[in-house]
Order: structure tokens, then sequence, then C-alpha cells
């Protein structure tokens, strides 16, 4: 039975993280629909939110900080709290990269077609879903979905180098479309690093549920621990 | 020490206990082994007939318990008032204290004899004759002569004592928590001493109760002068008569008799009464205090 | 009902045992409706200072006190206070579980009766009461005559709680209440802490910083007879400003 003031307390992390879900949410879904629509006003809007974000991390942190502080949680609420100051981190991220695209997404309105062709878009919403999969497998500690998203990450890659391929041809063909191209190739990048932040999210959910880690799979447990410092 | 000497020393120690033991044995058997013919039911509940050569001891266990009972009502309520105050009240260190404290070991020192010459001197000589010029028609005396209440106040202060210091090992062993948490709770220091302490202390004022009857029931110079009589014909009916008494009765027997061999079993078998009377109760008292000790410990 | 007023105020708080200092000019104002710990190495100075607020330090001879203890804004240091009565306003309770050796009622109905109150039904009352808030009625209503030493430790404790509970205090000071407690029981002490802090201002002295972490709002650190520092129990355990509160509280010294 978990003691009453270290459950509410924690209780008022979780709501945090659930707020702080629900705004990244809606600023990369706001970001996405900027981009197709080429919507200025939206633009605006999606950096002026950026702030509430920041805010909230800087809330979660001090809440995680002082959970440890107050009250040295061991196993699953250990494990809950190192996942849930992660998990902040890279939320934060999944925010500034909702910037970064609108960013992107104001100095490209004018070469909607060019998007359009390029399957940006189609990486962008494999990168949304697997960033809001990622969300709700945190919330619901879906360890199944969150092994889908982690599976999911090499198709937003493979994206990412045919836009690249496609991108570059078209600038070698058209001089006028490389600086739209080099935005967009930009965009990509941030794009590929959302669904990156994404993978983090759903490994940091696989920690959090089955106490394994598993990024950097390639250290295969107990073969190379990093030798001792002191 | 090396341990030849050792040796010596257990040895040493061994033969005193078997001698201790020997002599006890021998004397619990030797006193059973005379006393048990006479020793009936009539011996206990008849007065002694044909000039204390027959008859049995009535008058004189009645003459003891009535006693023992008026020296346990007279000072055992002092006792438990010098020892609330010594263990409650006094501050340790206070030139007041360590003069009282002095007094009780002192008077728990004094020979019994001289008990029985205080009680003489200030029961009867001073109290007694005043009361007898203040209360009674010209030369009569009524209170300044040997009388129960007399002998049974004598054998109060002989007994406080040993009230005393049992009643304040018991009032100590009451554990300080209770009293802190009586306090705590806003009980004042009276309220705390009723309603903890003294209900705590219970059995230990029990304790000195039956020690101090023990120590009453068995002592005789107290009472020599006070109001032990030689014999009664009639059991005592009021706190001035006198009575008979279990101790005085052994000493009357053994050595006024006029045929001191004719009442041998007599002799004997009061003196089995006696020492079952004070062991019983000082086995009651040790049963108590072990129970008590427990009860501290938990 | 969130409600900062200060309940107790200490001024320039001075105690010698004898000629020994062992509290030092203490100051410090405790807010009502929170949890204020005391935390400091052994013979810093809490207990004896928790034992100022209700004082029981009146008790031990040779003790001298200089300064004042405001309660209420009443400084109950003044001779015309009723030392009695300060006790029914401010409850305490002791390291090691103390109920008399009676019955679980007659344990909560002491101080109900020693303020004249006979009534069978309104005793009921106070003592169903008092165990409701002290989270014990439902494991002993079936026992109320049974001995109060027949039960747990954990379970004696929670009844000392809801003996002083009884007497309807503002303030309860609990000098190490859990110390000799399993840790269920000892969680189980300190749930109910964070329940009573609505309805009264709690002092408590620990040992356990971690205890101190979990339970309380407000930390003080004593030591050598010293007030080093007082502040929000999150600050003094994440950024505490004195490099004493800072070693102490992070195991290096004490």
């Amino acid at each position: 039975m978990v003691q009453k003031h270290f459950g509410q307390e924690l209780d008022q992390l979780k709501n945090s993280l659930t707020q702080m879900t629900s705004l990244v949410t809606s600023q990369i879904t706001m970001a996405a629909e900027a981009l197709e629509k080429g919507d200025l006003e939206l633009c605006r809007v999606v950096k002026s939110r950026d702030k509430e974000i920041d805010a909230y991390e800087n809330l979660i942190q001090a809440q995680c900080e002082n959970l440890f502080a107050l009250f040295q949680p061991v196993a699953t609420d250990l494990r809950y709290i190192m996942s849930a100051m992660m998990v902040n981190n890279q939320l934060e991220r999944c925010g500034d990269i909702a910037v970064n695209i609108v960013q992107r997404a104001q100095k490209t309105a004018d070469h909607r077609q060019l998007i359009v062709k390029s399957q940006i878009l189609d990486m962008l919403r494999a990168a949304q879903s697997m960033t809001l999969d990622a969300i709700s497998a945190f919330l619901h500690n879906d360890v199944d979905l969150a092994r889908k998203v982690i599976a999911q990450d090499d198709v937003v890659d493979n994206f990412n180098k045919q836009i690249f391929n496609d991108l570059v041809e078209r600038m070698k063909k058209d001089p006028q479309v490389v600086e739209p191209g080099a935005h967009l190739i930009v965009l990509t990048r941030q794009i590929e690093r959302m669904a990156d932040h994404s993978t983090n999210i759903a490994e940091d959910v696989v920690f959090l549920v089955e106490a394994q880690i598993v990024a950097h799979r390639e250290l295969s447990a107990g073969s190379e621990k990093p030798s001792a410092t002191s | 020490m090396n341990k030849s000497m050792g040796r010596i020393v257990i040895s040493a120690s061994a033969l005193s206990v078997i001698a201790i033991v020997t002599v006890i044995a021998y004397l619990l058997f030797d006193i059973f082994w005379n006393g048990k013919n006479t020793l009936s039911w009539a011996f206990l509940t008849t007065a002694p007939t044909d000039g204390m050569m027959q008859g049995g001891i009535f008058p004189v266990i009645i003459g003891t318990v009535s006693l023992v009972l008026i020296m346990s009502i007279a000072g055992v309520p002092v006792g438990v008032i010098t020892a609330l105050y010594l263990s409650e009240y006094a501050r340790r260190t206070s030139v007041f204290t360590k003069m009282v404290r002095f007094a009780v070991n002192t008077l728990a020192g004094v020979p019994s004899i001289v008990f029985g010459l205080f009680g003489l001197g200030f029961f009867i000589q001073f109290i007694g004759m005043n009361l007898d010029r203040a209360l009674m028609p010209a030369g009569e005396l009524h209170w300044g002569q040997p009388s129960l209440l007399w002998a049974s106040l004598t054998m109060a202060l002989l007994t406080l004592p040993v009230v005393i210091v049992a009643v304040e090992e018991a009032l100590r062993a009451v554990p300080e928590d209770l009293r802190a948490a009586s306090l705590a709770l806003g009980a004042t220091k009276w309220q705390t001493i009723l309603k903890v302490v003294l209900p705590n202390a219970t059995s230990g004022i029990l304790t000195g109760t039956i020690l101090a009857v023990g120590r009453g029931a068995g002592e005789v110079a107290p009472i020599l002068f006070t109001g032990a009589a030689y014999f009664l014909p009639h059991l005592p009916e009021s706190l001035s008569d006198q009575f008979m008494n279990l101790g005085y009765h052994v000493y009357i027997l053994a050595t006024q008799s006029p045929d001191v061999e004719a009442t041998k079993g007599l002799q004997y078998a009061t003196v089995l009464i006696l020492l079952l009377v004070t062991f019983g109760l000082n086995l009651i008292a040790v049963m108590l205090r072990y129970k008590l000790r427990k009860a501290s410990r938990q | 009902m969130e409600n900062n007023s200060e309940k107790i105020i200490v001024n320039n708080l001075d105690l010698y045992y004898g000629k020994k200092a062992a509290l030092d000019n203490i100051n410090l104002s405790i807010l009502s409706n929170k949890v204020t710990a005391l935390i400091g190495p052994s013979g810093c100075g809490k207990s004896t200072f928790l034992r100022c607020l209700n004082r029981m330090n009146d008790l031990i001879p040779g003790v001298l006190i200089k300064g004042t203890v405001l309660i209420n804004g009443r400084d109950i240091y003044e001779s015309s206070v009723d030392v009695v009565s300060l006790r029914k306003k401010v409850g305490m309770i002791f390291q090691k579980s103390n109920p008399f050796p009676k019955s679980i009622f007659e344990n909560v109905a002491y101080a109900p009766r020693v303020n004249g109150i006979n009534n069978k039904k309104e005793l009921f009352e106070i003592v169903e009461k008092s165990l409701r808030k002290a989270a014990l009625w439902e494991e002993v209503k079936d026992n109320l005559d049974k001995s109060g030493l027949s039960i747990s430790g954990g379970q004696q404790q929670r009844l000392c709680i809801a003996r002083s509970l009884a007497v309807e205090p503002d303030i309860l000071l609990m000098d190490e209440p859990a110390s000799a407690l399993d840790p269920i029981s000892t969680s189980k002490i300190e749930d109910l802490i964070f329940e009573l802090k609505a309805n009264y201002t709690i002092v408590i002295v620990t040992h356990n910083m971690q205890q101190a972490a979990r339970v309380s709002d407000k930390t003080a650190f004593f030591y050598m007879g010293e007030l080093i520092e007082v502040g929000d129990t999150k600050m003094m355990f994440t950024q505490p400003t004195n490099k004493r509160t800072e070693d102490y509280v992070s195991g290096r010294f004490g």
C-alpha cells in the first residue's frame, strides 16, 4: 500500500505528465496540419505555446527531484519516476521539434507542390503516429504498443533516405528548388529525430514495465559493461 | 585465586548451606513431630483450661488477629503516605528528605523491646493517663493501662519501616512513562497519583502490608508492657481490653506453667501455628512481589 | 482549508540544565495545520525543545528557561499560565508507546474522566471519535475491554494518539513516535500524521531524516543546541542553504 503522502505527490506528477503529453500531442498535430495546409496563423499559435511545454518540463523535473529527495522510491516507483524524468525530456524535445517544423513550414509555404510530391507528409504522419503511440504506451503502461513503436523506427528512417535522395535529384534538375529543398531536408532531419524521441519514450516504457533496458541492444547484457571508474 | 583455593571456597559454601538446611529441617521436624498429637480442630477453637494445662488457643489466635488487624489499619495508611511523599513529592537531595529517610532506617534498626518501653511510656503513661484525666472520673483508669489499642499502635510503629520501604519500592516500579503520559494529558499531579500511580502500586502496598503483618504476628517484646495478657477468660471486646497473643502464650507456657513438661504438646502446637501464620504471610508477600516485578518488567 | 497563521512563536529561547546550556537562542515560528519536523543528531536539543512547548521540562529539577513561547499569542511561561490547561491544548506522544495498564476504552476515556466527564454515553462517544481519528477504531471496536497492553506496538502508539486526541488539543507534539516500530506500523503512523494535520498543528521530533522528509511540511535542523536552519521540507532536502544541514541530511555526519 502506497503511503498517502507519497501517493498524493505521485498523483500530482502523473497529472503533470498527462498535461504535458496532451500539450505535446496537440502541438505536433497542429504543426503537421500547419505544414500540410501552409497555415501561417497556426504556425504562430504553435510557436507561442512552446513556453507552456517548457514550464511543464521544469515543473515535472522539480516534482521528480522532490520525490527522490523526500521518499527514496524503490522498485516500480523508482523506475516510474526515473522514466518520468526521461520521458519528460523527450517530450520537451518533441515540443521543440514541433516549433522547428512550423518554422520550416513558414519558409516553404509557397512550395506546397514540392512538399506534396516529396512524401514528406507521409513521413510526418508516420512519425506523428509513432509519437502518439509512444505517449499512449507510456500513459497506459502498454509494452506491446511500445514495441510496435520501436519497430516502426525503420519505416521513418527509410522515408528519410528516400526523401533525401528524391530532393537531391530535384535540386540537381532545377536550381529554383534548391532553397526550399534545403529547408525540406532540414525538416526531414527534424521529423526523423521526432521518431527517435518517440522510440526513446517507447524504450522507457519497456524499462518501466519490464525493468529491461532495451536501448542499445547491441550491448547485450553483461558482455560489455563499462569499466568501473574509480 | 588459584584452582585449589576455588575448591575450598566452594566446599565451604556447600557445607554452610547443608548446615543451615539441616538445622531448619530439624527444627521444623521437631516442632511438627512434638506438636502434631495436640493439634486438632478443638485445639484451634477452644480456650485454655485447667490453669492453661489443657484446652486450646482460640482466644490467643483471636487476640493475635485483632492485634495485627488494628496495627495494619493504623500503620499502613501512614506508611503509604510517607512512601508517597518520599517517592513522588520529596526532592531527593533536600535536607528534609534525607532526615525522613534516616529516621525510617533508624526506626528499622531499633530493638523491639525499646518499642515496648516507648509504647508504655508514650502511649500508656502519657497519652492514656492524660485521656483518663480528661475523660474519666478522678482516679479511675481506663486508657492509662495496657490495652489492645496501645499494643497495636506500638506494633504499627515497629512495622512502619517495613511498609514504607515496600511501598516506596512499588511506587518507584511504576514506569515514569505512565506519569508523563498522564501529566501530558492535562491531569494534575494528584490525579496522576490517584489514578495511575497508586493503582499500579496496589500489589506493592499489599506486599508491604503482609510483610508488616507477618512481622507483627511474630513479635512479642513490643506488646509485653503494652497490652498482652497472661491469661484472659474472655475474648477482647474493645480497644481498651487486654488480649492474649501467640508469641507471648508460648513464652508463658514454657516458663510460667506449673508443670512445663506436661504442657509440652501445647507449646509445640502453638509454635507450629505461629510458624504457619508467619511463613504463610511471608509466602504470599513473596508471590505478590514476584508478580509485581514481572508486571513492571513488561 | 489552508491556514498559514503562526500557531507557535518561539523567541530567544534559552534552556539550561544547571549551568549547561542545552538550547541557545532559538527563534522559530510554527504554522498551524502544518507538520513541522525537528531533526538533528542525538543530543542536539530537538527533544528538549519539543518539551518546552508543553512545559514538560518543568518536571526536571534544575532546568532554567529564558525567552518566550507564544501559543495562540500568549506566552506559556507567564506566571499566570495554568500548566494543566496548557497541556490539554498541547498533547504529547512519546517515543515508547505508553498506554496505561487499563482497558483500551479506559485509556482513551482517561483524560475526559479526569476532566469530570462520567456519563457513560458521552464517554463512549468521545472514545469512538478519538479512536476513529487515530485510525484504530476498526481494529479494536470489538475489543474495547481488552487491555491497552495486549495490542501490537503500532496499535499501542495509535492508542496513545487517540488518548491524546480525546482531550481535543490544537497542537500535537510527537517525540520520535515511530522509532520503536516496524516499517508497516511506522507507515501507518506516518499516514495518520499526514491526515491529522488537517485539524491539528503537529510538531514531530525524529532521528529518521527520511521520516521527516516523508511527513513534514517544514523542517528545522538543530545542532548542538542551536537552530541551524529551518525551511520548507522540500527545500531542506533538495537545496539546504547551510553546509551543516546539507552534510546532515545527506548522511555525512550524525
